[in-house]
């Protein structure tokens, strides 16, 4: 049925599209609002991917690839959003990547830690971070759905990872330098 | 390892903590407002706009299209002198170039009149529409109106295994509803509306539940979330659109059908001021053709 929908979408069906986005888009700002962190921004990413889906969906070979195919489209509205608004350029302050340090960081790590580590991330590498941690997605099906060779994904999602890692040790170390000072 | 997986659960808990659980209405409305504004692309133009050309690209292409144009035009000169030479052409016949049709909007798309059948979830809802009524596919929602929206009658079938909490508050808390009876106890419970009775009754050759459901007149709808109306419960079959809208000082009839275990909701709503007894009757043989096939 769902395929069905995609076919007359295609076809310029306006109500089988409205079908189609409305089952979307929860799971799409889901996505943007994570990414964007803003929920302005995330419903005008949303909107903004819906308009290009309704207008280059004749050009969508595979209807069975239509929800991978919105994502790719979000994650690229969000992108958008983060350029025009110079915000995400701005807020990236890349920190030095250590090395990983077996430790119990994940056991200490409180949503405050995580928002920082998470603001600190480049766009391409929040949007892996969702699909992958939020959606479930594995690298290779992000691959495929950003249209990204499936290394970059799994480099993507490493370095995120570990740089959220590094935000969240270099919070935890603060205390104890601004301690050695005042001692 | 096991402080990679803890770090790894900690990120995933943490968006989904933080994730917002709706796209707003309004947000969805607009976004339709536009698309129903936008004609699509032809493929061809979107496959090649994907391909990005270097900017000198395109005064060569310009150059190139000027040449190609002046050897056409010294063609055609050519062309116009030599058959001067021997007489008259003949002017080819003008050939209409194939019109585009566009897709036309809701209303359109079902000719009037005939059977009418919709798939929710794995059930299959069919109904003998009257000449002049129009339906939206997919959702299941006929009318006497080329407008669904305003029409003098309406009909509403859904998959229902949700119901809002409060009727006016439809973004906020749902009830799980998986059995008929479940929704009609979420349904005589529900707030923001007038609940009266019920009897059983068949629909389809199920058994169902028969109510009326009201929005007293003074009932301010404006108030509720997207500044109303007030809808009964998300269509489980059709991607949770709200359904049943209603407003201020209407009434539908509703029955809650129990096929094959799952909850059919079927709500007539007549628009109290416009709706003729000869309209009503309409509605009422639609609901008596209806048929389910699980």
């Amino acid at each position: 049925m769902r395929r069905d929908l995609v076919e007359a979408a295609r076809r310029g069906d306006h109500e089988a599209f409205e079908v189609l986005a409305t089952s979307a888009s929860d799971r799409l700002y889901a996505v943007a609002r994570l990414v964007l962190r803003a929920s302005d921004l995330a419903e005008d990413a949303v909107q903004e991917a819906l308009v290009r889906a309704w207008q280059q969906l004749p050009s969508l070979r595979d209807p069975d690839r239509f929800d991978a195919w919105l994502y790719r489209l979000v994650v690229n509205a969000c992108a958008d959003q983060g350029r025009q608004l110079r915000r995400w350029s701005n807020q990236v302050r890349p920190l030095p990547l250590e090395p990983s340090i077996p430790d119990d960081t994940g056991a200490v790590a409180d949503r405050e830690q995580l928002e920082r580590g998470f603001g600190r991330l480049k766009p391409e590498q929040r949007a892996v971070v969702v699909l992958h941690y939020y959606s479930g997605f594995s690298a290779a099906e992000i691959a495929r759905m950003l249209g990204i060779p499936e290394g970059t994904a799994r480099s993507r999602l490493h370095y995120a990872t570990e740089a959220m890692r590094a935000a969240l040790q270099a919070d935890a170390r603060q205390p104890e330098v601004a301690k050695n000072r005042t001692a | 390892m096991a402080g990679n997986e803890r770090f790894d659960d900690s990120i995933g808990r943490w968006l989904e903590e933080t994730a917002p659980n709706r796209l707003p209405q309004r947000v969805l409305a607009a976004t339709f407002e536009r698309t129903r504004r936008t004609r699509q692309e032809p493929a061809w133009r979107t496959v090649l706009g994907r391909h990005q050309m270097p900017r000198f690209a395109y005064p060569i292409g310009g150059v190139a299209v000027l040449a190609v144009a002046g050897v056409i035009a010294m063609a055609a000169i050519f062309k116009v002198s030599h058959l001067s030479n021997f007489g008259a052409a003949t002017a080819p016949a003008p050939t209409a170039s194939p019109s585009h049709t566009f897709t036309p909007y809701a209303c359109d798309y079902f000719p009037a009149g005939g059977a009418y059948g919709v798939t929710l979830g794995t059930i299959r809802a069919t109904a003998t529409v009257p000449n002049g009524w129009h339906g939206i596919r997919n959702f299941f929602k006929l009318s006497n109106s080329v407008c669904v929206d305003n029409g003098s009658v309406r009909l509403e079938i859904s998959l229902v295994d949700e119901v809002y909490v409060d009727a006016c508050d439809w973004q906020g808390a749902r009830v799980d509803a998986s059995t008929a009876a479940a929704v009609v106890h979420a349904l005589t419970v529900q707030e923001s509306q007038s609940w009266n009775g019920t009897s059983d009754t068949t629909l389809g050759g199920y058994p169902a539940k028969r109510f009326e459901i009201s929005v007293p007149a003074d009932f301010d709808t404006s108030a509720c979330d997207e500044g109303g109306p007030i809808y009964l419960w998300p269509d489980a079959g059709a991607g949770g659109f709200h359904r049943v809208p209603m407003a201020s000082g209407q009434k539908a009839t509703v029955y809650v059908v129990d096929v094959g275990g799952s909850a059919i909701g079927v709500a007539t709503v007549p628009w109290t001021e416009d709706a003729t007894p000869a309209e009503i009757a309409e509605l009422d043989a639609v609901v008596a053709s209806l048929r389910f096939e699980p």
